[in-house]
């Protein structure tokens, strides 16, 4: 046994040996390396320096295995059966070696932190902590890139001068309908106004704003500014206050007025603007109760 | 600043050419793609006629200005190509969102990364699918979302996508969430979440901890 033991050593060494044991003598060290492997756990309770033995052992047993010819495999099934089961043997040692490394268990649950993350979302979102913050700027630069030139100005000009009377043939039919109800609507509304206005002008906000309607609300603005186009009445701020009054304006005034540059006053309104300034203006009815 | 830097002496002009450098990178960082070092060199060639073997001198000197004036610092990311991404030089925790970030891509990305880091390896992408699923952040078949994490994120270098086995592709941590997000930063995220202290994860705090150590070291230096 012992000159067996001291040929091994030699040929733990060296892959490729000349020296070919005897079936007999394989038989006898793959029996050791079995009870090696069972003995692994008695050796050791580190998972780690299992796995390492077991690593020897099986490379030990490997080139034990590829010292034998196929034929001598074939009379000796001894062999064979030891070495499966080697592996059989240090297969369950790893198993087990697993099984005791997993009690390291990684206690992620990844449902519970989808849960936390779906009931409190603002709490995972946060800037990194070597995170460069991107600059956003307020206002551009200085000195811009000159823009890309644009398409030929010859064309340009030619496009430009081109589609006003195009564009204004085919709206005229479309608006014909609309323009003539918008008409009729500002009509009333013209008549109605110069009865209000004929003490004076009045404040804007308190012809067009309905507080029962925002829609009408909107329509009312709509309307005026119609009659404001035409000139038939003028918006205008007054000074002291800073409110916006209707005024209306008589032939005379508007022959003059024709040719005077476009002004423009824009009224933005949305539903919590609207209710605001019907609080602010105490309007309690609409000026105009039905069209 | 004057651009014809003719009539100026050596040390003017390469002043000038650091500027720009540090100006150029300020200006490329915000979008979190990495900076090619070939561009950079372009528009230092194209535009100030700096000679190519001062560049990395001049990327050298920026790279100080940014660290100095700026607590930022230029990592390389790809020894090959020659990438560099900007990172802070010191934690800085309690900075605000940009404006220019959007909140629902912050939270995916921050969802995907810690999933990623907890688990403790890389993440297939169906099951990244439902975890973001699960936590009511994306629509299970939300193309455009899938697409931020594959596309963009991987090009900021937040995430890697990459090809496993029988055509399975998984998500990594990417060099940039590497850089700019120490371990233990998330971990104390998660132990504040639930309660418990951040060994609870024994794992993941150990690999908290030791990148802790290695990150403090370049510190030291």
């Amino acid at each position: 046994m012992a000159s067996i033991r001291a040929s091994t050593s030699t040929q733990r060494d060296s892959q490729s040996s000349s020296f070919t044991y005897e079936s007999r003598d394989r038989v006898m060290l793959m029996k050791n390396l079995i009870n090696e492997t069972n003995n692994i756990e008695n050796k050791t309770s580190n998972p780690m320096e299992m796995l390492e033995m077991t690593k020897e052992i099986v490379r030990e047993a490997n080139i034990l295995f590829s010292n034998g010819s196929i034929e001598e495999r074939v009379l000796h099934p001894a062999e064979n059966f030891l070495d499966s089961q080697l592996l059989r043997a240090s297969s369950d040692v790893i198993v087990r070696c697993s099984q005791a490394i997993s009690s390291n268990v990684n206690k992620y649950d990844k449902f519970e932190l989808a849960d936390h993350i779906r009931r409190n979302e603002d709490f995972w979102e946060f800037s990194f902590p070597l995170e460069a913050p991107a600059v956003a700027f307020l206002y551009g630069t200085f000195a811009p890139t000159p823009l890309p030139p644009r398409a030929p100005r010859a064309g340009a000009r030619r496009a430009a001068q081109r589609p006003p009377p195009a564009a204004r043939a085919p709206k005229k039919p479309a608006n014909v309908a609309t323009q003539e109800e918008s008409t009729e609507v500002a009509e009333i509304l013209h008549r109605s106004l110069k009865k209000i206005c004929k003490d004076g002008p009045c404040s804007y906000f308190h012809v067009v704003l309905d507080p029962t309607s925002f829609s009408r609300s909107v329509e009312n603005i709509y309307h005026l500014s119609f009659l404001a186009r035409d000139g038939r009445v003028s918006v205008y701020l007054d000074e002291a206050s800073g409110v916006p009054y209707i005024d209306m304006v008589s032939h005379h005034k508007r022959r003059r007025a024709e040719n005077s540059s476009e002004k423009q006053f824009i009224v933005s309104l949305d539903m919590e603007r609207w209710r605001d300034l019907v609080e602010a203006f105490n309007i309690n009815e609409p000026m105009f109760r039905k069209f | 600043m004057n651009r014809s830097g003719n009539s100026f002496t050596e040390n003017q002009s390469s002043n000038l050419a650091v500027n720009e450098c540090v100006r150029y990178i300020l200006c490329q960082e915000g979008s979190k793609i990495p900076i090619k070092h070939c561009d950079i060199r372009k528009h230092l060639e194209d535009n100030f006629g700096a000679p190519r073997n001062l560049i990395k001198n001049i990327i050298t000197n920026a790279n100080n200005i940014l660290k100095n004036v700026y607590g930022y610092k230029l990592v390389q990311v790809d020894a090959k190509q020659s990438q560099y991404i900007v990172v802070l030089n010191k934690p800085c925790t309690k900075s605000m969102l940009s404006t220019y970030n959007n909140p629902q891509h912050r939270k995916l990305l921050i969802a995907a990364l810690t999933h990623i880091y907890m688990t403790g390896a890389p993440v297939k992408e169906d099951d990244m699918w439902k975890f973001l699923t699960e936590a009511q952040l994306m629509k299970e078949f939300d193309v455009e979302k899938k697409k931020l994490l594959i596309k963009t994120f991987t090009r900021q270098m937040y995430l890697k996508y990459i090809k496993g086995r029988n055509d399975t592709f998984f998500f990594e941590w990417g060099q940039r969430a590497e850089e700019e997000i120490p371990k233990i930063f998330l971990l104390s995220k998660m132990s504040e979440a639930f309660n418990v202290g951040p060994d609870y994860w024994a794992e993941q705090y150990i690999q908290a901890t030791s990148n802790e150590n290695n990150g403090n070291d370049e510190d030291d230096e």
